[in-house]
């Protein structure tokens, strides 16, 4: 992992979600544990995304992680939960659940695999 | 890179780079390193923890030290392919992933399979075999891989079908010489082959059994489960095959097949390996039967030829004498490049075997299930 420890992924001032790295993964998102993710203006002016395109600016800005999330297809692997404020996305619209500013996407292993 | 990938424990405290032999295996949860100084096998801490390595390599067409690959999947973060420079003291990978389909095929990466590096007057270029089933090509050292198209959109695919452990392509034989000639072999398949540089692909099963179709149908044109094949150290046209119940030779590089079974206590199995100093020699570690894989008599018996497949002798000597459980699977045994070369296999037990002067020797015991091995004599 070649990265600025210091990059950020949005100023902090921004509206923003937090993406939680799960251990394993720290070491291919520069050291960092916690990356923000800013969420650009809607249509309407809010500011909200779908999942799908917070782990598309991961993969601009991250790839080493974002790859280890989802495979080329942009399907989020077999193997690995995603939570959006404590709920599994399997609850929510998937990859289509639309994130919010101050929201928390927490990435963690599932039980199953390894 | 993640602390956790590719770093000794320890790097250099108690292994030099003075060792004579260095012989690397990927096992299903993690990669080994072996190393041979003064006729003594020493292992190294387990790099790459938690991955399963299919596939490793080493390429020594380069200056320096031979680059060494690992194909490594993590149940849960997925495959990569990685390499290391320095004889496995630190491993690197890009940032992207180096194997990836091409969002038209609709298909993402399993894992990877084989890593073969290509011919010596082709520096640069290394190949892997994947599941599902395709061929890579790369043309920077094994940094970044590409699709082969022809063989990705061949009319046979909707007929290839998964084995018991997956639908992968996992024998990739460069011709010395003739870039544009390469064969490879897939389960199920079989054998193809290209002499256009991989612009087509033809399937070049002839003679070979499939003993799971029923009788008049056991000869096809494709569809074969080819376990692993081996080129001839003194003629490239010269190939064995271990075939899914059948051992085989070639004398036309594969346009042909004939059996060669003889001298073998059974011909199931799932590994080949040729020696690639010594024409006519080659490896082989016979199985009962697909309905029975243990090894006859649960004995570690590793038998060889020296007349090219006319006949085969085993080749125990050394070897624990206990009852064996165990199998060898298609790509954990392998020779080093030695001049007389040395021979070496590992099981899924976790056993670590090599062969020096007829005689085998234990490397290691208890690690997790041995996939593949390669070795290489160091300078």
């Amino acid at each position: 992992m070649e990265m600025d420890d210091k990059a950020r992924l949005v100023d902090e001032a921004a509206p923003a979600a937090t993406v939680i790295v799960p251990g394993a993964l720290v070491g291919f998102a520069g050291g960092r544990s916690h990356l923000r993710v800013a969420l650009e203006e809607s249509g309407s002016g809010a500011p909200r995304l779908p999942l799908s395109a917070v782990l598309d600016r991961l993969a601009r800005e991250v790839p080493a992680l974002e790859r280890r999330i989802r495979d080329e297809r942009g399907t989020v692997r077999g193997h690995v939960n995603i939570y959006i404020d404590g709920v599994d996305i399997r609850e929510l619209g998937g990859i289509g659940t639309v994130v919010v500013p101050g929201a928390t996407v927490h990435i963690i292993a599932a039980v199953s695999g390894g | 890179m993640s602390p956790l990938r590719g770093k000794l424990s320890d790097p250099g405290s108690t292994v030099g780079y003075m060792a004579d032999t260095l012989l690397i295996a990927g096992t299903r949860k993690g990669l080994v390193l072996a190393r041979k100084r003064a006729g003594s096998w020493e292992t190294e801490p387990l790099h790459l923890p938690m991955d399963a390595v299919y596939a490793v390599g080493v390429d020594t067409r380069g200056s320096g030290a031979p680059r060494l690959f690992a194909g490594a999947t993590s149940e849960h973060w997925g495959p990569t392919v990685l390499h290391s420079d320095d004889l496995g003291r630190s491993w690197k990978q890009p940032d992207h992933a180096p194997v990836s389909f091409p969002e038209r095929t609709g298909a993402a990466l399993g894992r990877v399979w084989q890593i073969q590096p290509g011919p010596v007057d082709q520096p640069g270029v290394v190949y892997a075999g994947t599941e599902p089933t395709a061929l890579f090509r790369s043309a920077d050292g094994g940094e970044n891989f590409e699709l082969n198209v022809a063989l990705w959109d061949h009319p046979h695919r909707p007929e290839w079908a998964p084995g018991f452990g997956g639908q992968a392509l996992h024998t990739i034989v460069p011709y010395p010489g003739e870039p544009e000639r390469m064969l490879v072999a897939m389960s199920t398949g079989g054998v193809y082959r290209t002499v256009d540089g991989g612009r087509s692909w033809n399937p070049a099963n002839t003679g070979i059994k499939c003993t799971f179709l029923p009788e008049p149908e056991q000869y096809p044109e494709f569809g074969q489960c080819v376990h692993k094949v081996a080129p001839d150290a003194g003629d490239p046209d010269k190939l064995y095959l271990q075939n899914h119940n059948g051992v085989y030779r070639s004398g036309d590089w594969g346009q042909t097949w004939t059996e060669a079974a003889k001298g073998l206590p059974a011909e199931f199995g799932f590994s080949v390996a040729s020696d690639v100093r010594k024409p006519g020699r080659a490896y082989l570690f016979p199985l009962t039967s697909d309905g029975f894989r243990f090894a006859p008599d649960f004995r570690r018996r590793v038998y060889r030829t020296d007349d090219g497949g006319e006949g085969w002798q085993e080749l125990s000597e050394g070897l624990p004498t206990e009852d064996f459980y165990s199998i060898v699977l298609r790509d954990a045994m392998c020779t080093d490049d030695g001049d007389p070369a040395g021979a070496y296999f590992g099981t899924r037990t976790g056993e670590l075997y090599a062969c020096a002067d007829d005689h085998w020797t234990t490397v290691a015991t208890g690690l997790p299930d041995v996939l593949s091995v390669r070795a290489v004599v160091l300078d």
